[in-house]
């Protein structure tokens, strides 16, 4: 948890080695428990490095990088991550430690998806991979600048409530349509606290888009295997609501909550702005591919605001935004719905847009992709 | 600074907006409150039987029955009207307003007299600055010099009777008043919270002294009526039109929309739903006849005030080969008809009803002071008055039905519960 630990290098290299191998990653992730008995949340651990592989198929693949420098017993370590993983449902663990694990024990740890290194196997393990570790090239393998965003929710605790959701539980959490309407409830909560011209203000936004597209492109590929071959616009809105809110039962408690409390009429009950959503589905499901790599262009994004141009991360943040034409209008439509159903300050959109403007013509890659 | 007249229309927006409310707090506000609603409405009526008041100013004005009494001795104190009375019964009231009397100054002069407690003060200056713009609630609080707690005191009472709003923009609390402004509210307190409403104000006031001037030519020539507006001004009306705060009607022609820039409407109570919909035709009319003023296809309008009295007064105007581009939108409002005279010339006929004639005469007061006129008339409430007590009565008992099925939510609870469906299970 403490922001300046002895792990850092190693997490560095585990956020760096995700990148380029198109992992989004999210750092020092708590695991806390999910139910509880007391009155203040259970912190069970951090997740050093999470890494989250979106699948073609709207599957999200979990892979925890454990940074340990500790003189921990390997197989202890491994014993502990495999708990870890399967409390917290992950599909795999790097685990980095000081010292070497023998054989056995690493055969035996990979029977559980367990991955066990010391620090320089580990090294020599992303180098086979194509990446030089000692390089920094993106502002979400930039520490200085993940410790800057984590200062400033500190010094305004109105925004922890929502930066947690979208940085901390949404990464690992499991049910996108929970996610999807919980990252609305938060981003409506702060609504009237977000000021446009605040970089910080920008990126925390950045972040909570990031996690929405997260979840959509999850809610998305479902979307389009339930709704198959149909293009009825009103069976597409049916199965959406449905699967929103939890199934039909689910769907129909809440409504009827709704009407007995606000005095609503029968058709009321949806997602804030419900036909601007719909609309936006429409024009994810032909875009579902490149809405699988907004999450991490937005949060490169939106570091981006809060720490200022840095020359050596503009190229990878170019290839990212500008690679596939689809990614920023994909981001742009989500953030236009996302202002018209929580009402943040419009002039959000305008500073987003302008800053991949700004991308292209530093870059002037802009015309050519 | 703030004139009888002004205070005068000012305790009339806080009565119509509190409605039945009660505000323990409030004393004096409350009684030239009813008043001054009573009083704009009877203006140059004849007697009013007591019994007919009672109803209507009950279901109309929100001024219950016990409290008309003491409402009507203010006006009879003040001269507005005279009391018949046998006993201690009241029989009939006579109003003693002339058309060109202004209730608003007579009720403020004797508001003045008598004097307001601090919290109705508090809530007079803060709907004062409300009138012009939004407000950032602690800017306010410390240049009027308010202190906190009956500064919280009457925001929470403002929003109960809706008259000021509270917005979170921007981490800063904005206030406005939904009395003043009907559109683009969010929009409205995110401008003022950027600082971005500096000039307001200066655009308000050349908007009033043009309206329904062409957008297109304000961007041309960047001028209101023959006043230079600067760069600044200029883009912050693009920004109220972008935002909605202003809804500038469209004329459709052959080169294109072409659309009418107007102060922001009034908000619901200052201009009811019938009202409304007369404003709308007025800034129709107006946009017409400005259309042929300032960017005609042939022929020139010299006077738009002119044509629009001669069209109220006659009844038609002469046929002309533009009518039918420059006048599209009056017959889809049905405000009028085209007829045409020979191939290629038509003659515009308006269409006589009350609405048609007030939304004239509302355009003329538009074209000649900038201001609508009196909007905040409710005109149900004057037919109920001209009309006998057994309509007012068969009014009365309908209403109450409905009354029974209202329901009305605090907008942060509701805010709240909405949160928590979402983020349920």
């Amino acid at each position: 948890m403490a922001p300046k630990d002895k792990d850092r290098a190693q997490k560095r290299m585990a956020m760096e080695f995700c990148i380029q191998q198109g992992i989004l990653p999210y750092m020092e992730v708590p695991v806390v428990e999910e139910v509880q008995f007391q009155r203040t949340p259970i912190y069970i651990t951090d997740l050093d490095v999470l890494g989250l592989t979106l699948s073609w198929n709207g599957t999200i693949h979990r892979t925890l990088f454990d940074c340990k420098t500790s003189k921990d017993s390997p197989i202890n370590r491994a014993i502990w991550s495999t708990g870890i993983v399967e409390h917290s449902s992950l599909d795999e663990a790097y685990v980095i430690l000081k010292r070497s694990a023998l054989p056995t024990h690493k055969v035996t740890a990979e029977e559980k998806d367990i991955y066990l290194f010391d620090a320089d196997g580990f090294e020599q393990f992303m180098k086979f991979h194509g990446f030089e570790p000692t390089i920094t090239t993106s502002y979400l393998s930039d520490l200085v600048a993940l410790d800057s965003a984590q200062d400033f929710i500190r010094a305004n605790p109105v925004f922890s409530a929502s930066y947690e959701w979208a940085v901390q539980r949404s990464p690992l959490e499991r049910d996108s349509a929970r996610a999807i309407r919980s990252l609305l409830a938060k981003l409506l909560e702060i609504s009237g606290e977000l000021d446009p011209i605040k970089p910080a203000h920008r990126y925390l936004l950045a972040e909570i888009v990031a996690a929405f597209c997260l979840h959509l492109q999850v809610a998305v590929s479902r979307l389009i295997r339930m709704v198959g071959a149909s293009s009825d616009k009103a069976y597409l809105e049916e199965v959406t609501k449905y699967y929103l809110w939890g199934g039909y039962n689910n769907f129909q408690a809440k409504k009827k909550m709704s009407q007995l409390v606000l005095q609503l009429e029968d058709e009321e009950f949806a997602l804030p702005a419900w036909s601007s959503f719909i609309k936006l589905i429409g024009i994810l499901i032909p875009s579902v591919n490149s809405l699988r790599r907004v999450p991490v262009a937005a949060r490169t994004l939106g570091l981006r605001s809060l720490s200022g141009v840095v020359e050596e991360y503009e190229k990878y943040t170019n290839r990212l935004v500008l690679g596939d034409r689809k990614v920023s209008y994909v981001y742009m439509q989500v953030m236009r719905y996302l202002q018209e159903a929580t009402g943040f300050p419009r002039p959000f959109i305008s500073a987003f847009d302008e800053d991949i403007e700004g991308l292209g013509k530093i870059n002037g890659l802009r015309g050519s992709t | 600074m703030r004139d009888d007249r002004i205070t005068g229309e000012l305790v009339f927006d806080i009565q119509t907006g509190l409605g039945r409310t009660d505000i323990p707090e409030y004393d004096l506000l409350r009684m030239v409150g009813m008043g001054a609603v009573l009083a704009a409405h009877i203006k140059s009526f004849p007697d009013i039987p007591y019994e007919k008041l009672r109803l209507v100013s009950e279901h109309y004005f929100n001024i219950p029955s016990y409290a008309l009494k003491g409402v009507v001795e203010l006006l009879a104190e003040v001269e507005l009207v005279k009391i018949d009375r046998t006993g201690t019964t009241i029989n009939k009231i006579t109003p003693n307003i002339s058309v060109f009397d202004n209730v608003y100054l007579s009720i403020g002069e004797y508001s003045s007299i008598k004097g307001f407690n601090e919290l109705e003060n508090v809530a007079l200056e803060i709907l004062f600055r409300l009138r012009n713009k939004p407000e950032n609630l602690i800017s306010l609080g410390g240049t009027l010099g308010i202190d906190p707690t009956p500064l919280s005191r009457t925001i929470s009472i403002g929003e109960k009777g809706n008259f000021v709003r509270k917005y979170r923009a921007r981490g800063k609390d904005i206030i406005l008043s939904p009395i003043y402004f009907a559109d683009g509210l969010d929009a409205l307190a995110d401008l003022a919270a950027s600082k971005g409403l500096s000039d307001f104000e200066t655009v308000m006031r050349k908007l009033k002294s043009a309206q329904g001037w062409p957008l297109d030519l304000l961007l041309a020539n960047s001028k209101l009526a023959g006043v230079d507006v600067s760069r600044e001004e200029r883009d912050l009306i693009l920004k109220l039109v972008q935002e909605n705060v202003i809804k500038p009607p469209s004329l459709s022609t052959p080169s294109g929309d072409l659309r009418f820039l107007f102060t922001p409407a009034p908000g619901q109570g200052r201009l009811n739903a019938t009202n409304r919909l007369i404003y709308e035709r007025a800034m129709n009319l107006v946009s017409a006849v400005r259309k042929g003023q300032l960017l005609p296809a042939r022929i020139r309008i010299r006077s738009p005030y002119a044509i629009l009295r001669s069209l109220r007064d006659t009844g038609y105007l002469r046929p002309s080969t533009e009518a039918h581009l420059q006048y599209g939108t009056l017959v889809s409002l049905k405000v009028a008809v085209l007829e045409e005279t020979t191939p290629g010339w038509h003659r515009l006929r308006l269409v006589q009803t009350q609405e048609n004639i007030e939304a004239i005469n509302m355009a003329l007061a538009m074209l000649r002071t900038g201001d609508p006129g009196s909007i905040e008339i409710d005109r149900d409430a004057v037919i109920a008055l001209e009309s006998d007590e057994s309509y007012v009565e068969s009014v009365v008992s309908a209403a109450q039905f409905r009354e029974r099925s209202t329901h009305v939510l605090d907008p942060e609870a509701t805010k709240i519960f909405n949160n928590l469906l979402l983020e349920s299970d």
